[in-house]
């Protein structure tokens, strides 16, 4: 027996978002002089090729997929918290440290050894921070944190 | 003659000191990130493209490098696909059939060999394609209004659509879904701000390259995880590496077949170096197959795909250099990196700026003479490197690459 969920959840998810970028849409301003298949219609435009495709899906969905292991599944969304957190910890905390974290534990999920995973992802952000900040002079964030306590 | 002239310039502009190391650098780097699974081309070209804002290379050395990786990676992924059994990148999955069947056979050197010149072939093949092409194709293009350009890219966008992976509906919605990201910001010809909900960060959009690099690369390290990582057996014993002039004599036809597939499928935007190589490589099996030896472990089935996956990733800068339409998410990277280093692909481009174009025609007759020379005598180096543990590298990829994505925003 095969199962024809998926492809529908997605497609109803998809039909949702849609929906809330059509009434975003509609709350575009534009001047009354504005071209009539100008900034405003094409949201329309997009948004109603949108929900033709997605009601296809809907009614002719495809077999679900072949799930990944429950192993698998489990590092995939480990490395996902693990992106999120990069992404907020890059401003307080800095390039080195935030780098530090993430690059340690994706080679933590890739089953790396403890002590030398988080060794190694030191010595490679503080090799970047150096060859990007310093040698190249291009904007990587100090962090905001140190600042203030070094009362920069 | 014209051509002639203009590629001389080209050479000109090439064989300065400067642009010969950065040719080397890119296919050595392409070469390296093709050989290893979970770091495409894609990571690595996104990886370098802080590098080259911040040395300010001119940009006919930029995409000099950038396309250096590309069809550099398209040489090096053979080499984990013939040794392992484990594609390199996606372009190289059918390489591993004939490929990884030699290697049990105790022939790995000359699989490794055949794959080295039938790259060399079909790189070379699609190198004059795009010398001979890519300004006529730019010279009708200049007469494109908008009307043109709209059909063009529905064109594209149902090429991309019907070509791209397994589900037609599936691949509509990733294109519409992205047409949506793009209507995000100011509207670029009236200046209505669109979708920002307040938010100021909004306003200039989403940024094309951070998009590109998230979605692409990130959905790499995704595959890498999925996948289990059980430890296969290298072979080190390569064997010479070089196969016998009976055999190269009886792919050459294959070759061709291969480089004009390749080259073919390269042009069309969505339809990229793997898709070409399963094209080949099929034909080849369909039509030029009698006895049944393909999928044996013969050389031909190496030089199929491997001459299709060079000549495409070189057709592919055809509709990038001169349509400004990138063909595929390679490319759509790149693309996003000239347009930072301003220079806009599109008709113009070869009329305004003739050195961008061919200098970078001349270094691909170039890089492609190093791939050779790095991928025959020197293979026996690069064969060590798959056994150096895989994960330090991929948490790198992903490292490098999220700081790159973060630098392209206002910090």
């Amino acid at each position: 027996m095969t199962h024809h969920r998926i492809d529908r959840i997605a497609g109803v998810i998809l039909l949702l978002l849609t929906a809330w970028y059509t009434y975003a849409a509609t709350q575009l301003k534009i001047g009354f002089l504005a071209d009539p298949v100008g900034p405003k219609a094409l949201p329309f435009l997009l948004a109603g090729l949108m929900a033709v495709v997605c009601i296809y899906l809907i009614a002719r969905p495809e077999e679900d997929p072949e799930w990944p292991a429950p192993a698998a599944w489990l590092r995939i969304g480990m490395t996902v918290a693990v992106f999120v957190l990069y992404a907020y910890t890059m401003i307080p905390l800095g390039y080195i440290i935030a780098t530090t974290l993430m690059v340690g534990l994706l080679s933590l999920i890739f089953q790396g050894p403890r002590l030398g995973s988080f060794a190694a992802a030191f010595v490679f952000s503080l090799a970047m921070y150096g060859l990007f900040a310093v040698l190249l002079d291009l904007s990587l964030p100090f962090g905001r944190l140190w600042r203030t306590w070094l009362g920069g | 003659m014209e051509i002639l002239g203009h590629l001389l310039d080209g050479f000109a502009i090439a064989l300065t000191p400067m642009n010969l190391f950065i040719a080397f650098a890119g296919v050595f780097i392409g070469t390296m990130v093709g050989m290893l699974p979970g770091i495409g081309p894609i990571n690595g070209i996104a990886v370098l493209i802080p590098i080259t804002y911040a040395l300010k290379l001119p940009p006919e050395s930029a995409i000099i490098m950038f396309a250096g990786i590309y069809y550099g990676s398209q040489y090096g992924n053979s080499i984990s696909t013939i040794l392992l059994n484990v594609p390199g990148t996606a372009s190289a999955v059918v390489t591993a059939i004939d490929g990884y069947a030699m290697t049990k056979k105790g022939r790995a050197g000359p699989a490794l060999a055949a794959s080295a010149i039938a790259s060399f072939f079909g790189g070379t093949v699609s190198i004059l394609a795009l010398m001979l092409f890519a300004p006529l194709l730019a010279k009708w293009a200049i007469r494109f209004g908008p009307a043109e350009y709209f059909a063009l890219m529905v064109f594209a966008f149902s090429t991309l659509s019907s070509l791209a992976g397994g589900s037609l509906s599936k691949a509509l919605i990733s294109t519409v879904f992205g047409l949506m990201l793009a209507t995000v910001g100011f509207d670029p010809l009236s200046a209505v701000p669109r979708f920002t909900f307040g938010q100021l960060k909004l306003l200039d959009g989403l940024d094309f390259v951070v998009v590109t690099i998230g979605f692409f690369a990130i959905s790499e390290v995704f595959q890498v995880l999925e996948e289990t990582t059980t430890g296969a057996e290298l072979t080190t014993k390569l064997g010479r590496v070089m196969i016998s002039m009976k055999e190269f004599t009886g792919s050459i036809w294959t070759m061709v077949r291969g480089s004009i597939i390749g080259f073919f499928i390269g042009v069309l935007p969505g339809a990229g170096a793997t898709i070409a190589t399963f094209v080949a490589y099929t034909t080849e099996k369909r039509f030029f197959d009698p006895r049944r030896r393909l999928g044996t472990g013969v050389v031909r089935g190496v030089a199929s795909p491997e001459s299709a996956n060079n000549a495409a990733a070189n057709g592919a800068m055809i509709p990038l250099l001169t349509l400004g339409v990138p063909g595929s998410g390679t490319t759509a990277v790149m693309l996003g990196a000239l347009i930072g280093l301003n220079v806009t692909p599109g008709p113009l481009l070869i009329q305004n700026r003739p050195e961008i174009f061919w200098s970078l025609v001349a270094s691909m007759y170039i890089g492609n003479l190093m791939l050779l020379v790095l991928n025959l005598p020197l293979v026996g180096l690069f064969v060590k490197v798959p056994q150096v543990p895989l994960v330090p590298h991929s948490g790198r990829g992903c490292a490098e690459l999220r700081g790159s994505s973060r630098q392209q925003q206002p910090l």
